[in-house]
């Protein structure tokens, strides 16, 4: 299937790594993705991944964590466009606590919540840089460079959803 | 009607948010309600960070099952060396007769006693190994996603990272010639903090994979060493020293001082003990040698 020996991910048969599904999957879920259909989300993810490492005219992947993250908030911004976003963001949030361990503290959960709400608000492409930013830990650079963007976009995306977020952190308590 | 005030001190909010979202410090030299914007920038920053990271991970695990797999572990006592086996070889100590060195997970773990008479001022740093075997961390540059975008700015997380130290002095010492690897490569202390993009007493709050051998370590902090201040929680992508396998990684809600070197790939030095004064005097002593390194 790949043909491109080059490739930093020609070597697996799993194109994404095992360490990488967890994040894909986050970068999904905060892009909108509903839970349940996460695993169809991950299962793109690892086709643009083959289909990168085929190409042998596309650049080499180096960090192909990092990719798939890219290519997850990109899939996610897709799932908005065909109309299918996640209503129930909250109420997932909240299910998944339940079996979490350690549960989060009163406090984290109303920060959490908090954020969770003005995501909802957020555009489509707002909610992209922010979860690879501050989810994802990709610079501002790298995110310009894999959306093919200028950065100067990416930043003022990231400002204007970190300004919108901020308004919710008015007059709650946060550690 | 916004009263000018408001208008004013939005501009100040916005100006500061920049600053904080660019990884740079607070302006130098700027007046208070300048520096306060700045800290609630970067403490709003740093709340909503987390709150993605905890509905991120929420998210992210499977709806019949807790828990999407990261790195993160849970908390454990702070007494707990865990000491990596492939580590525990005779070498060079790097710090003076005093202190102790012991090599923990991510990074390298330098147990500081304190010094002088008390022989076992720490039963800590009593009992730890001391192995003074400082894994050779491996100097590059920070990665981009692709080979050829190699030296894109470090990837420190934006909640309010701060901009590289240039507090921290250019040149220290060979300390000790390197402390590190027993092959003679790797980093020493002294290099470490002349070029850390922090140096700094926390908690650390969570480690996620990142790439390859690559960590994004959060740290809640409570204390700025260098720079002098800096947001209350910080991400920064290093070395996993993990990576083998060996276990020994730090665990989430241990405090430590940490020196968080310049390379994203290359382990981070964490001090423990109950004096961090003592550790502070290592950093300083380190600051003031002359390595002739480049930052």
């Amino acid at each position: 299937v790949v043909a491109d020996g080059e490739a930093a991910i020609h070597s697996s048969a799993d194109p994404l790594p095992t360490a990488g599904v967890g994040r894909v999957r986050a970068v999904l879920a905060l892009g909108g993705v509903p839970s349940h259909e996460l695993d169809d989300g991950v299962q793109q993810v690892r086709l643009k991944l083959l289909e990168q490492a085929a190409n042998r005219h596309k650049e080499e992947i180096r960090d192909p964590v990092a990719w798939a993250v890219v290519v997850a908030s990109r899939v996610a911004v897709d799932w908005h466009r065909g109309q299918r976003r996640d209503e129930g963001l909250r109420e997932r949030i909240t299910a998944a606590w339940t079996t979490a361990a350690p549960a989060p503290s009163p406090e984290d959960r109303v920060l959490a919540l908090t954020i969770a709400d003005g995501m909802a608000e957020l555009p489509e492409l707002h909610r992209q840089v922010l979860a690879l930013r501050f989810y994802a830990d990709l610079p501002v650079r790298d995110i310009a460079l894999a959306l093919d963007v200028p950065e100067g976009t990416v930043k003022s995306r990231l400002h204007a959803a970190v300004a919108a977020l901020r308004q919710r952190l008015t007059g709650i308590e946060v550690s | 009607v916004t009263e000018p005030n408001n208008e004013a001190r939005a501009a100040l909010d916005a100006a500061a948010l920049a600053r904080v979202l660019d990884g740079l410090d607070a302006e130098a030299g700027a007046d208070a309600a300048t520096r306060d914007a700045y800290a609630r920038a970067a403490v709003d920053v740093a709340e909503i960070s987390r709150a993605l990271g905890m509905i991120g991970d929420a998210l992210a695990a499977p709806a019949d099952g807790p828990a999407a797999p990261t790195a993160e572990e849970d908390p454990a006592p702070d007494n707990v060396v865990a000491l990596p086996l492939w580590r525990r070889r005779p070498g060079r100590t790097m710090l003076a007769a005093a202190a102790s060195i012991a090599v923990i997970g991510l990074g390298v773990t330098v147990v500081v006693a304190n010094s002088g008479d008390d022989g076992h001022s720490s039963d800590t740093m009593a009992t730890a190994p001391v192995p003074a075997a400082v894994p050779p961390p491996q100097m590059r540059e920070s990665q981009g996603l692709y080979a050829n975008s190699a030296g894109t700015a470090a990837t420190d997380s934006a909640a309010g990272a701060p901009a590289a130290p240039a507090a921290a002095p250019m040149a220290p010492a060979k300390a000790a010639a390197k402390t590190a690897g027993d092959d003679g490569t790797g980093e020493s202390l002294a290099d470490a903090v002349a070029c850390a993009r922090g140096v700094l007493i926390g908690t650390v709050v969570s480690i996620r994979a990142a790439s390859g051998d690559q960590v994004s370590l959060t740290l809640r902090v409570t204390d700025w060493i260098t720079p002098g201040s800096g947001p209350a929680q910080i991400t920064y992508t290093v070395g996993d020293d993990d990576a083998d396998g060996s276990g020994g990684r730090l665990k989430k809600g241990q405090q430590r001082l940490f020196v968080v070197p310049r390379s994203t790939s290359a382990s981070v030095y964490t001090f423990t003990g109950p004096d961090y004064d003592a550790a502070r005097a290592k950093i300083a002593k380190a600051q003031q040698q002359d390595s002739g390194v480049q930052c």
